[in-house]
């Protein structure tokens, strides 16, 4: 009787030690996956939210998507070679604008929501950054978007979105930097206060 | 006299609507499929220079084996001369009579169909006319010796062709089988071809040389270019209208929504269709 209770015992130990460090994981950082999935729930709960008017959703969608994006390495993918010839001053402003001009264009795309649902398909991490594939699934067919995220402190933010393919922070790459190419740095900041008028004129 | 009529304004409407395609080439409706395992795909790698990448941001998934010291390249000088526009300022004022159609011919077709059709009865003819490619995307597969590929796509076409009733339902994405989108220009891809110069094509939007001589043996394997028992232009252009609308009525307005806002459309256009076909040629 003793002898078999002293043998259960380690056994036992053993038992509670992985339950507490099962749940000790569980308090421990986030994969990319988490991170991701955690805001686009949010989001999606936000959306689907009808006590609220469009204009309270978009305002509260603007400010989770922004708590998950990293702007600054956004910014800097972006403006690649201009970013490191652009002064301080110059640098925060167009991070402030390009926020701006992605909250434009794409906050109120999602006023087009219509009970799409979103598949977490694979997740691969190199160093610090990381590749979460989704897929968006609509009426007609999936949309493949991947998020790519980089990890600060023991969260992952988001600095490029790739769409069908496409990589948003490619294509502004391209297009920011001839615009800079043709018209200097000042002239793109110019450009996009217009858009960003523009944008602020349509609501 | 009524159906001269009718045809007369049909084709009228379609000519013009073809424009439909300078957005279609970019809009999430019509065949889109998932890319379930592949992050080539997503993030195709350094080789080509149309979507050659920011130098200074290390980017691990456009390119593995960067190196991240490799600070002072002359890369961004060198992308901008890489990407082939020589016809930029034709291409321009072709982008510019696209845009034109797509708002006050296209779009307003397109959203009548949609008040009309319910969304099933669009999503259905999309699907049918994506199911009739079935045959020259199996060719494409084996062209790209992708056997996995066209077992693929053949598996799909029989499918969707008969459980599926004539492609209206798209049985096979459900079990695994995605729609692959090859074509010729992939093909060309595959082999080596490389883009040559950016075209806008009018009223059927962006190319590039190599996809615009894809988009010929494209044409030739489309049943559809056949009602008429021949090969006919006039068959090819009505199909290219009637889809370009169909896609567009199922489209929540990405070009006006997302394209129009940008600083340059032209140049989001163009990195757009290079990268998404950069994209799809690495697949």
């Amino acid at each position: 009787m003793t002898l078999r209770k002293t043998k259960a015992y380690p056994q036992l130990l053993l038992c509670i030690f992985i339950i507490l460090l099962s749940a000790a994981s569980s308090f421990s950082a986030p994969t990319p996956t988490d991170a991701l999935k955690s805001t686009i729930d949010k989001v999606l709960v936000i959306l689907k939210d009808e006590t609220k008017s469009p204009q309270e959703r978009k305002a509260v969608v603007v400010e989770t998507v922004r708590e998950r994006f990293d702007f600054k390495s956004m910014s800097q993918f972006v403006l690649s070679k201009n970013w490191r010839e652009a002064n301080d001053a110059q640098r925060s402003l167009f991070i402030d604008k390009f926020g701006k001009i992605l909250e434009n264009t794409y906050a109120g795309r999602l006023q087009e929501y219509s009970g799409e649902t979103v598949k977490y398909l694979d997740e691969k991490i190199r160093g610090d950054k990381a590749l979460v594939d989704t897929a968006v699934a609509t009426a007609g067919n999936d949309i493949p978007i991947s998020y790519k995220l980089r990890s600060e402190g023991d969260d992952w933010f988001i600095y490029d979105v790739v769409i069908e393919g496409i990589s948003l922070a490619r294509n502004y790459n391209a297009t920011y930097n001839e615009v800079i190419h043709k018209e200097g740095f000042d002239g793109l900041l110019k450009l996009m206060d217009e858009r960003i008028q523009n944008g602020d004129l349509k609501e | 006299m009524a159906r001269p009529t009718l045809f007369l304004i049909l084709s009228l409407s379609l000519t013009l609507t073809l424009a439909g395609c300078a957005s279609s080439q970019k809009q999430t409706g019509g065949e889109s499929s998932p890319v379930y395992n592949d992050v080539a795909s997503t993030s195709p790698s350094q080789d080509e220079l149309a979507a050659a990448g920011p130098d200074d941001f290390e980017d691990p998934f456009e390119d593995p084996f960067e190196d991240p010291f490799a600070e002072e390249g002359g890369q961004q000088a060198d992308e901008l001369a890489s990407i082939s526009d020589p016809l930029e300022p034709v291409n321009r004022a072709f982008f510019y009579v696209n845009d034109k159609a797509y708002f006050y011919v296209l779009k307003p077709i397109a959203r009548g169909w949609r008040a009309i059709a319910p969304e099933p009865v669009r999503v259905g003819i999309g699907n049918v006319f994506s199911n009739l490619m079935g045959p020259l995307r199996i060719l494409n597969a084996i062209l790209q010796l992708d056997l996995e590929g066209a077992a693929g796509e053949f598996a799909r076409f029989t499918l969707n062709s008969t459980c599926g009733l004539l492609g209206w339902f798209d049985l096979a994405s459900e079990r695994g089988y995605p729609n692959d989108k090859e074509d010729f220009g992939q093909t060309l891809g595959y082999w080596g071809v490389g883009t040559g110069p950016y075209l806008v094509l009018p009223f059927l939007g962006p190319s590039t040389l190599r996809d615009g001589v894809g988009m010929v043996g494209d044409f030739y394997l489309d049943p559809v270019n056949y009602t008429d028992d021949e090969l006919s232009l006039e068959d090819a252009a009505i199909k290219v209208g009637v889809e370009a609308i169909n896609t567009l009525s199922l489209d929540k307005d990405t070009y006006e929504g997302v394209i129009k806002e940008s600083v340059d459309p032209y140049l989001f256009m163009r990195n757009a269709y290079l990268q998404r076909r950069k994209a799809q040629v690495m697949k």
